[in-house]
């Protein structure tokens, strides 16, 4: 079989210079986390002349070039960029498989239809170069071969018969180490002396065997240009989805149109190179602050031509309105029409699986796109921060038997469910104004007829106005004469209360001259505090932004029933940051 | 008015889970006015001393207790209330302690009921678990004198901790007792405490979640704010005071007794002691015993005596006397070298009379604490001792002194930042910026690709400020021991050490001083091992029978390599700052050298005594003393203080201070709060000198350079015992160069200098040095004899004259041992010796293989060293036949057996190549020095050779390029930075100005090769180069 190895020298800088035009000619190194060190994988050619290399920590790339570009590397994101790219270059080759993280191999047993194996790797050279990529390409009989000629070789093209090691020869060891006998296995070979694949070629077999067993036969075999190791082409990924991210936050439509065409184009490739078409893609924009927000496009007539998709998106997005700047853009192919099928099982109920997407689609509908979430429990001191909101997966697609089978095994072993959980309840009331940015630029109290409600306020109100009728008492007005408040008593049990508010809000709060806590101004109403339970005290964060000290109290308001408030140590104000019931 | 005692409180020596000095924790206690505070850290009294001495300042109750852990049950905590309860309290920390390995503990709760007796119990937090069967039963144990405590720390789940708490109290019938569960002396602390935490857990504080606390409120608070929290029970805060006023021991009622040696029938110790006094003499003084000597030991025996140490003179004699049955060299040294007991007991071997030592320096009776005898052994052999000291005294009467380790700089930012959340490489980069710093500024972190505005770098270092000096763990003392008469576990917490066969005292040295407890110290001193070693070899090669005390004294030629600079490898004077120092001091008699030692001391620099005397030495300026009496204290230092017992003997003499005057002026000049402390002093100094006439202007003068005391420096009667080390070490150097090369390089690691630098000083010297073979070496060094020595040649010079050193004469030449070669066990280097004796010399690898059984990586090691040269021609090939040998299990049929017969043509390696696989593999090279070979590269660049560098003019702009083998950058130098930088000819050395040292930061704090340029400045045979401009040496292609 004769393969093409394409080499794609420092690709992933490659790609991140192509996606972010301005970093090009600058000092960029990428780095990624190696024992709790984070060290250097790429360096740039600008960075290489100014001494840095990879091996190193970014603290010391940072030391010797402050200006230094630091970017994360993520082998799988590249693997994944690779796959990405060979699918768009199988118009050319039947099947590719990926040589991460900086080449590809391809089936060039198709080659003569491109005129001939010269012509076929040119081809696939200037395609590369085309869309922006430095590339060698060295084509050959066996996958050594071709990828040592193109890692280490220096002819941007090359063609090479089966099982020759006239030109491996002159090639270092390292050629052996990068996916084949590992890093740092070509040592013994340099103790006795011995610099390349040439000299290893030129040892007896049974000497080589004698001494290092089956490596040492298999880097022998691979130094003469034999290698047994068979092709395997890459299987595709199910889903279709590109991201790039934008050289800097898109206020305008022009930059944000540039990088859509480069993704759209690579999605079309694609699709193309899968022979395929798109029938429903999500467009999502990637805010600034990592809010995204998503544009579902459904076509009514499958496409894979950039071109179309291209303007029905910029048509979608001319409409659309977005608080923020955009970061980044990520496109998913969510159906295409080329639809392999599947076999069915028994036990199998694809209506059920059917009528289960149906109940999750109409329930998002009605509560909106992010209200179903799993809330898995967080072990922190700050209420808020007590559980954390995950999106809500239901069941993969596939075999409800398979799933059920993983939920029963869950259950055996009592692991922790999650469990979907409807979001609203737990915002709070809006009569309780949300924490302002600076406590002295505290909005207004609401006034009925003032403004327009909100669902979330009128939800509250239906709330507060039971609870007033639940007491006999639906308009209380403050008494002429102080009233007697019990002094803060520590003996009461401070439980917490079940309805937790995401967010507390601001309480006006009357504090006498003793610093008690005698009013409470709520829903308008001035509303005298009946007992008051606490405090519990709450500090912590101090490493973060935003730390918090915290004094909770659980107040017994007239009329309305116990609160949770906290006194905030730093502003000095009063927030409800929850409900008994 | 409310008065309250806190009972539970952890200080930082509940290691990583408080977060407070105990000091801190009685500080605050005073000033938020408790009336008691207890310190209850886990399984141990650790920090109880210092609390003791804290709390006694403040006039505070200290109430001593632990925190116990049970295996069956919740923590305890106890509290001694006499003699009886502390004796049992020290019995159970140390049952705890010694039934697990080190850091661990625990106790059943019928070991506690057994013990109860004298002790307070209060149950802290009542666990989840409810009182069960054992808690009653410990209870009843403890009846009338168990309290259940209760807390409100304003946490979550207080309250229900509370019911529980009255729960179990009520089902135990138990009186509830309020505590507040401290772990910070201030909630400014807390920050510090969840980092403590985190570390605790190997996590970081945004991790930690819940292992955190919730608040700050597990602090010292004051008995208003107690009687607050509990205003719906205040009896609980009240019934405090019950259990303080019950806890009236203290520290101060401990009753220590040493240990009494086996005495004849007939004798007391103190008879006893005279009479082995008696017989010393006779040994000391064959001629007969000087009148002067004999007044003195009079003296000093009624002393003793007087102060009951009797004993501790008896126990270390023994010591010594085991040391010496055994030939293990030893000495004392340190202030007990005043003593002339001490000298007649042969603990000592400087004749304090004769050198007219300072008996009040050691022992007075003024001051009546206890003496202080050190004592240095062979360290190789210091075990043997400390297991005799064990054998002796029973494991129940002697432990070792507990040495507690505190976070250091590097150490703290590491953890701290690591709990912050900083990645590793910025916290190894944070902590390497530490190196020659004791703070870190904007530029450093610059340096260190940090930047101070990051929230999380501000906070690494401003926590790991508060982490120094916050104990980390704790280790054995370097050689302390406790010896008691009575059983020592009642006296003392014991715990097991680090180390296998060794149990320690849960206090430091300076706890054991408040506690006026008796410790010896046994040291383990390299160079005894040397010279032993070197009496050995020279023993071995030329029949002679050395000792300490044979080794001819006071030789000129020995003074002669030494007024050179010549002592590399010599005891204490192979400083680079002493190399420099000899040639300007020249010293010509063991006294001399006795000051050389003192000399180059931050105490003798700080205080401006160096230049001073050498004016004086070389004659440049006169010397005049007040008075006779002066004369006669300071002739032998030509009118200069160089040694605290000359500023005692000055305010007794001059200023008519009394004994316990002059004692309390020396401990005050060598506080570190000198400056304050020595306020009062001062005005009678110069009034006492004054009303007896001597000029005020020699008084002040006299005064203010006591001042540098404040800084480290040695007694004189230390010094005098170092010298003498120093000059046998010497005197071996100067005869024997390549016996003592050989022992120097079996006792490694020790010394300022590393084997590569030792092998090629001796190389200078005209020893010849041979490589590591396995048809010759051994597990140690070896010596072998020669026909005609090989001179050193000096490379790279084409006329280098006579030799700069002296010549070896020994017809013996050095062969370097299989200990230097990195990953080579000793097993297997003796295990090779055994057979290479049993079979004769080896005849091949596989012959080699077969009959040692050496594991192939330790053979291949062996082959990068190239001591299989003699079998297999070269390294290359060496490798390529040990690849070829069979499978190595033990049981295999064809073990070692070589498998394939063909030989590879392998180049031999480059120069380059086996110079850098000798320093990788052996750590030196015989063939070439690193530098030569980049000499041509250096010629490019006009560098000189430190040889030529020894010939250039003063004042020459040159340039030099080497191997940094010392750096150093002192806190007396002022900001000077001094590198030592070695090529094949020498040592040179690069002097850096403070204002060139973070300009070339990099270079000289880091780099291995450097290339310098400067001027040379000349003083005497002292030569130095002024840098001003220093890079790294990077190697051509």
């Amino acid at each position: 079989m004769r393969l093409g190895a394409l080499f794609l020298p420092r690709f992933p800088l490659q790609r991140l210079v192509l996606e972010q035009p301005s970093l090009s000619g600058q000092p960029i190194v990428l780095h990624a986390d190696d024992r709790g060190s984070q060290r250097v994988h790429f360096v740039s050619a600008s960075a290489v002349k100014l001494g840095l290399r990879p091996g190193m920590t970014v603290s010391a790339a940072a030391a010797i070039v402050p200006t230094v570009v630091k970017r994360p590397f993520d082998v799988e994101a590249e693997t994944k960029a690779l796959v990405s790219l060979g699918e768009r270059l199988m118009a050319a080759s039947p099947a590719f498989q990926v040589d991460a993280p900086e080449g590809l191999w391809l089936d060039a047993s198709a080659s003569h239809l491109a005129g001939g194996e010269a012509l076929w790797g040119k081809v696939l050279v200037s395609t590369l170069a085309q869309a922006g990529y430095r590339a060698r390409c060295v084509v050959a009989s066996e996958r050594f071969t071709a990828q040592a000629l193109a890692r280490f070789g220096h002819e941007p093209l090359a063609v090479v018969g089966a099982k020759t090691n006239a030109q491996l020869a002159p090639l270092p060891l390292q050629a052996l180490e990068v996916g084949w006998l590992g890093a740092g296995a070509t040592a013994p070979f340099r103790s006795l002396g011995l610099s390349t694949l040439g000299e290893v070629a030129g040892l007896a077999s049974g000497a080589l065997i004698a001494r290092f067993g089956t490596m040492g036969l298999h880097a022998a075999r691979l130094c003469r240009g034999e290698d047994d190791s068979r092709f395997v082409a890459q299987a595709l990924p199910e889903q279709v989805h590109e991201r790039v991210q934008l050289d800097w936050p898109a206020e305008h439509l022009e930059p944000l149109l540039f990088a859509l065409k480069m993704l759209v184009d690579r999605l079309c490739g694609r699709l193309q190179g899968r022979q395929q078409a798109a029938v429903q893609l999500t467009v999502t924009l990637c805010l600034e602050s990592r809010e995204r927000q998503a544009v579902p496009l459904r076509l009514a007539r499958p496409t894979s031509q950039s071109k179309l998709l291209l303007e029905l998106i910029r048509h979608r997005l001319t409409d659309l309105t977005v608080t923020q700047p955009i970061s980044a853009l990520e496109v998913l192919i969510d159906e295409a029409c080329a639809d392999p099928g599947r076999q069915l099982m028994l036990g199998d109920a694809p209506a059920g699986e059917a009528e289960l997407e149906v109940v999750l689609s109409r329930l998002q509908s009605a509560l909106g796109p992010d209200t179903l979430f799993s809330a898995v429990p967080q072990a922190q001191h700050r209420p808020e921060d007590g559980w954390v909101a995950t999106p809500f997966r239901p069941p993969d697609a596939g075999r409800l038997s398979d799933i059920w089978g993983v939920v029963d095994a869950d259950w055996a072993l009592g692991t922790e469910q999650t469990e979907l959980v409807v979001d609203e309840p737990l915002e709070a009331p809006a009569c309780l104004s949300p924490l302002p940015q600076k406590p002295e630029a505290a909005p207004p109290m609401w006034l009925p007829g003032q403004a327009q409600r909100s669902d979330e306020e009128a939800q509250v109100l239906d709330l507060v106005a039971f609870i007033d009728k639940q007491a006999g008492q639906p308009h209380l007005k403050p008494k002429a004469k102080s009233v007697e408040v019990p002094k803060t008593a520590t003996s009461t049990m401070l439980a917490r209360p079940p309805r937790v508010f995401r967010q507390p809000s601001v309480l006006h709060v009357d504090v006498a001259a003793d610093g008690v806590m005698r009013w409470v101004t709520l829903l308008g109403k001035r509303r005298r505090v009946e007992s008051l339970a606490g405090p519990e005290r709450l500090t912590g964060a101090w490493w973060a932004p935003e730390p918090f000290a915290r004094d909770y109290y659980r107040v017994q308001i007239e009329g309305v029933g116990a609160l949770w408030v906290f006194r905030d140590g730093q502003d000095g104000d009063f927030y409800v940051q929850g409900m008994f019931d | 008015m409310t008065q309250y005692a806190e009972l539970v409180c952890r200080s930082n020596y509940s290691f990583l889970s408080g977060a407070s000095h105990p000091e801190e924790l009685v500080n605050q206690a005073a000033s938020e006015g408790l009336s008691a505070i207890a310190l209850t850290d886990g399984d141990g009294l650790y920090g109880s001393v210092k609390a003791h001495t804290a709390a006694k300042a403040h006039g505070l109750q200290f109430i001593l207790g632990t925190m116990l852990t049970l295996t069956d049950g919740p923590r305890l905590c106890v509290y001694p209330e006499n003699a009886t309860g502390y004796a049992h309290l020290c019995e159970l920390i140390s049952t705890s302690r010694l039934g697990h390995a080190k850091g661990l503990a625990g106790l059943s709760w019928e070991r506690v009921a057994e013990r109860s007796a004298g002790l307070i119990a209060l149950l802290p937090r009542t666990g989840s678990s409810g009182p069960g069967t054992k808690l009653f039963e410990l209870a009843e144990a403890f009846r009338g004198r168990f309290y259940v405590g209760v807390s409100r720390s304003l946490a979550p789940d207080d309250e229900r901790r509370v019911h529980e708490a009255i729960a179990l109290a009520q089902a135990l019938e138990a009186p509830l007792v309020a505590h507040n569960d401290v772990h910070t002396h201030h909630r400014d602390r807390q920050p510090l405490q969840d980092v403590m935490t985190a570390i605790r857990h190997s996590t970081t504080v945004a991790h930690a979640g819940t292992l955190l606390f919730p608040n700050a409120e597990r602090t010292v608070k004051g008995p208003l704010e107690m009687a607050h929290l509990f205003s719906d029970m205040p009896e609980v805060v009240g019934r405090t005071m019950e259990i303080a006023s019950a806890c009236q021991f203290s520290f101060d009622h401990i009753q220590y007794d040493f240990s009494e040696e086996h005495l004849p029938p007939g004798m007391n110790t103190s008879q006893y002691l005279a009479h082995r006094v008696d017989e010393g003499l006779r040994s000391r003084y064959p001629g007969g015993v000087p009148d002067a000597v004999l007044a003195q030991i009079r003296k000093e025996l009624e002393l003793i005596d007087a102060l009951d140490y009797p004993g501790y003179f008896l126990a270390m004699w023994d010591i010594v006397r085991f040391a010496r049955s055994k030939g293990i060299l030893c000495q004392g040294r340190g202030s007990a070298a005043n003593s002339a007991v001490c000298f007649a007991l042969h603990i000592t071997s400087i004749d304090p009379v004769r050198m007219g030592l300072l008996f009040e320096r050691f022992l007075s009776m003024e001051r009546r604490e206890p003496p202080d005898i050190d004592v240095d052994f062979e360290h190789a052999r210091r075990e043997e001792v400390i297991q005799y000291v064990y054998e002796k005294h029973g494991r129940h009467r002697a432990a070792m002194v507990s040495e507690h380790i505190c976070f250091r700089g590097k150490l703290a930012v590491r953890e701290v930042g690591k709990a912050l959340g900083l990645s590793l490489d910025q916290v190894d980069r944070l902590a390497k910026s530490l190196d020659f710093e004791t703070d870190i500024g904007p530029y450093q972190l610059h340096r260190a690709g940090l930047s101070l505005s990051e929230r999380s770098v501000q906070q690494t270092l401003s926590l790991s400020k508060q982490l120094i000096g916050m104990p980390r763990h704790l280790s054995i003392h370097v050689g302390g021991f406790v010896i008691t008469h009575r059983p020592l576990v009642s006296i003392a917490p014991v715990e097991n050490g680090a180390m296998a066969a060794r149990t320690v005292v849960q206090w430091d040295k300076d706890d054991l001083a408040v506690l006026n407890m008796l410790k010896v110290d046994l040291l383990g001193l390299g160079m005894l091992t040397v010279i032993s070693r070197c009496f050995e070899l020279i023993e071995q090669t030329t029949g002679l029978k050395l000792t300490m005390a044979s080794v001819p004294a006071e030789d000129p030629a020995v003074y002669d390599m030494l007024c050179d600079g010549d002592s590399i490898g010599t005891f204490q004077v192979e400083s680079r700052a002493q190399q420099n120092m000899l040639p300007r001091l020249k010293p010509r008699r063991f006294y001399d050298l006795v000051i050389q030692i003192a000399i180059i001391r931050p105490g003798p620099i700080v205080g401006d005594m160096v230049h001073p005397f050498l004016r004086r030495r070389n004659g440049d300026e006169e010397v005049t003393y007040p008075s006779e009496d002066v004369k006669f204290i300071l002739e032998r230092t030509l009118g200069i203080p160089i040694f605290q017992e000359q500023a005692m003997k000055l305010a007794m003499v001059a200023a008519g201070f009394s004994t316990g005057d002059a004692d309390r002026l020396r401990r005050a000049l060598t506080n570190k709060r000198a400056n304050e402390l020595l306020v009062p002093f001062r005005a009678k100094f110069i009034e006492g000198c004054v009303s007896r006439g001597y000029d005020r202007d020699f008084a002040v003068r006299c005064f203010d350079s006591f001042r540098g005391f404040s800084e480290y420096g040695f007694p004189e009667s230390h010094s005098a015992s170092f010298a003498l080390i120093a000059y046998v070490s010497s005197w071996l150097k100067r005869y024997h160069p390549a016996s003592f090369c050989a022992a120097l390089l079996d006792a490694q690691p020790m010394g300022f200098y590393s084997p590569h630098t030792l092998v090629d000083d001796a190389r200078r010297h005209g020893v010849e040095v041979r490589g590591v073979d396995v048809n010759r070496s051994e597990w140690i060094s070896r010596m072998e004899v020669i026909e005609q020595t090989t001179p050193f040649v000096l490379r790279d010079s084409k006329d280098p004259g006579p030799p700069p050193f002296p010549q070896t004469t020994e017809r013996v030449a050095l062969r370097l041992s299989f200990a230097l070669v990195k990953g080579i066990r000793e097993a297997s280097a003796r295990q090779l010796v055994a057979a290479r004796d049993a079979g004769g010399p080896f005849t091949s690898i596989a012959d080699l293989a077969r009959r040692t059984r050496l594991p192939r990586h330790e053979l291949t090691r062996l082959a990068l060293a190239g001591a299989l040269n003699g079998l297999s021609h070269n390294r290359r090939n060496a490798l390529w036949d040990l690849q070829a040998l069979g499978p190595f299990d033990a049981d295999d049929l064809f073990f070692g057996l070589p498998m394939a017969t063909d030989r590879g043509t392998f180049s031999e390696m480059t120069v380059n190549d086996r110079v850098y696989t000798d320093y990788e593999t052996v750590g030196l090279s015989l063939e070439a020095h690193p530098v030569e070979l980049l000499r041509s590269q250096l010629k490019k660049l006009g560098a000189l050779t430190a040889a030529d560098l020894l010939r250039a003019r003063p004042g020459q702009h040159v340039r030099v390029g080497g191997l940094v083998i010392v750096r150093q950058r002192p806190p007396t130098a002022k900001g000077f930075s001094f590198l030592s930088v070695e090529d094949e000819t020498g040592i040179a050395n690069f002097v850096i100005e403070p204002k060139n040292f973070e300009r070339y930061r990099q270079a000289v704090t880091g780099t291995a090769l450097v290339v310098g340029s400067g001027r040379i400045e000349r003083n005497g045979k002292v030569v130095n180069l002024k840098i001003d401009h220093l890079e790294e040496l990077v190697p051509d292609g």
